[in-house]
């Protein structure tokens, strides 16, 4: 049996429970907001397996599972009032806590790099930590001279992406950075554009999928004319991988990568929230199969 | 600091700062001025944080997108940072949970949300907010435990007899006493759970330890663990104590060594 904690209002959250369930598992569910509004969490630290969950009419032990599926995501920013949000805030650090401690498979733990929050940062941490690709030029900055000094170096077309993890959309810039001047604006990260093809790899506990996207447009995830197909990765891509799961200490990551023309890897990033629906659906299921085979690894219990 | 020749700017928030940080052939480096003056080095006390208030989303974006460059600049600076934010932590200082998952000995015992634990230890027992830290209240030994729904509650049984407090400077760690500051020796065991503090990012800040060796002679199975952490000023009346240790502080920043 698995225990699924996460926001019903959660597209990917939602896609991972109806696809355990579809594959004959049984799920609990805790949903987020009915914990914040009326639900009770104990646990002794000592014994983190034994954290108890109550919800009006529902009593969850942790230890009683198989598994566990977890998204913890951001409640609080979109509680509708701040005893709302600090609650939320709450249970999101307890729930962080329980995850990081449990002894059962939990698919994904709040993990030990928290770097993404930072995307230059994620690359110096993450990006770094295996030599089999290379990582993009980079400048994050406010200084508009040393902007246009970096843009004029990718002949006035940088790639612009936001610095934190808000939700951006890439776009590439075209003659767009001028050295005009001493207004001071918030820092904002250029990078050298990459030419060719996209992939995306998912690691499930050992397992690797990945996914080129061959796209006309430099955010293929808004463009309408990807061309995807499945491949093998290299060994020394795929151990990096691995590398990248390991360090951001999840069982479940979505690294996103660029090939240049000449056949040279860029990392990206490495999510460890990712959204996945669509990569699993085209890899006929393969990604939720990997989770049910972690999240059942133990079914003994 | 300052009577020692080094001049020293406080940032209170980002807004004064300018941060360019690079990935290039060589690496990652970053260059922060402050109200147009080059920063040398950083002592970061970890009251910056992730949480803009600004009220406007615009204002929140811009705020985010700040702190993620200040993060990451103080992160790779090539001079001295004390207290250097790290991967694992991005803002504030090491808490007693990177204690905990860095294999050291710490609080809390219990963690709650709309509930109190089914738990009565025969120890005083504090109750923190899981939000803010915030101390919630203190219970005597045996004294039920309750709390209004606040978002959360750590709970944390100790002995007040067996409590001590520490300050953490560059190679330093100092026990407060009534004497003042004593430098702990290397070879008592609370140095091992020093080590992990270090090792979670703490160069200058203070820690309440209990030391379970003053109740038990013997020592068997017990060790010392961390209550908790945070800014030197954690320690009461350290204003009184600086001149113990404030030279370490200006050594590791003119030794120019990455802290």
């Amino acid at each position: 049996m698995i225990l699924a904690i996460g926001s019903a209002a959660d597209a990917t959250f939602m896609y991972g429970v109806a696809s355990l369930i579809a594959r004959g598992h049984r799920v609990d569910l805790i949903d987020l907001v009915s914990l914040v509004e009326v639900g009770q969490v104990e646990v002794s630290l000592a014994f983190p397996d034994q954290a108890q969950f109550t919800i009006p009419g529902l009593t969850m032990v942790l230890g009683e599972y198989s598994g566990v599926l977890c998204r913890l995501i951001d409640l609080a920013s979109a509680a509708p009032d701040s005893d709302r949000g600090t609650y939320a805030l709450g249970v999101l650090r307890l729930l962080r806590e329980v995850c990081g401690r449990m002894t059962i498979p939990v698919i994904n733990g709040p993990g030990t790099d928290q770097s993404n929050f930072s995307k230059i940062l994620h690359l110096a941490s993450v990006g770094a930590c295996s030599d089999a690709w290379r990582i993009p030029d980079t400048i994050v900055s406010s200084d508009a001279d040393a902007l246009f000094e970096f843009a004029r170096q990718y002949g006035g077309e940088p790639i612009l992406k936001g610095v934190s993890s808000r939700k951006t959309w890439v776009k590439q810039l075209y003659g767009e950075i001028h050295a005009d001047g001493d207004e001071r604006f918030a820092p904002v990260l250029l990078q050298e554009p990459i030419h060719g093809s996209n992939v995306r790899v998912h690691v499930v506990g050992t397992d690797l999928f990945a996914e080129e996207i061959v796209s006309a447009d430099v955010d293929y995830r808004i463009s309408r004319s990807n061309q995807t197909r499945q491949i093998e990765l290299p060994t020394r891509i795929a151990d990096g991988c691995l590398r990248v799961a390991q360090r951001l200490g999840v069982m479940l990551a979505g690294i996103d990568f660029m090939i240049d023309e000449s056949g040279a890897w860029y990392f990206l990033e490495g999510n460890s929230l990712p959204a996945y629906e669509g990569y699993d659906r085209r890899s006929g299921g393969a990604i939720s199969n990997a989770i049910a085979r972690v999240l059942t690894s133990q079914a003994s219990r | 600091m300052e009577a020692r020749g080094v001049r020293i700017e406080l940032g209170h928030d980002w807004d004064p700062f300018d941060f360019t940080i690079r990935h290039a052939r060589r690496g990652f480096c970053s260059e922060i001025s402050f109200a147009g003056h080059d920063v040398t080095g950083i002592l970061n006390l970890g009251t910056m944080n992730a949480m803009p208030e600004a009220i406007d989303a615009d204002g929140q974006f811009i705020a985010t997108e700040t702190a993620a460059a200040a993060v990451a600049a103080l992160a790779v600076f090539d001079g001295p940072v004390l207290n250097r934010p790290r991967p694992s932590r991005m803002f504030g200082l090491p808490s007693i949970v990177d204690i905990g998952r860095g294999g050291g000995s710490a609080a809390p015992d219990w963690m709650t949300f709309g509930a109190s634990p089914v738990w009565s230890p025969d120890k005083f027992v504090n109750a923190y907010s899981l939000v803010d830290g915030s101390l919630l209240g203190r219970y005597r030994p045996g004294e039920p435990l309750s709390t209004p729904r606040v978002g959360g509650v750590s709970w944390t049984a100790f002995d007040p007899d067996c409590v001590s407090r520490l300050v953490l400077v560059p190679g330093r760690a100092l026990a407060v006493g009534e004497q003042g500051l004593q430098d702990i020796v290397p070879n008592h065991p609370v140095m091992d759970l020093i080590h992990v503090v270090r090792s979670a990012g703490l160069d200058l800040g203070g820690m309440v330890v209990e030391d379970p060796r003053d109740i038990d002679r013997d020592g068997q199975g017990l060790s010392p663990r961390v209550l908790s952490l945070g800014p030197v000023g954690l320690v009461p009346h350290i204003e009184m104590l600086v001149e113990h240790f404030v030279d370490d502080v200006v050594g590791a920043f003119e030794g120019g060594a990455r802290a």
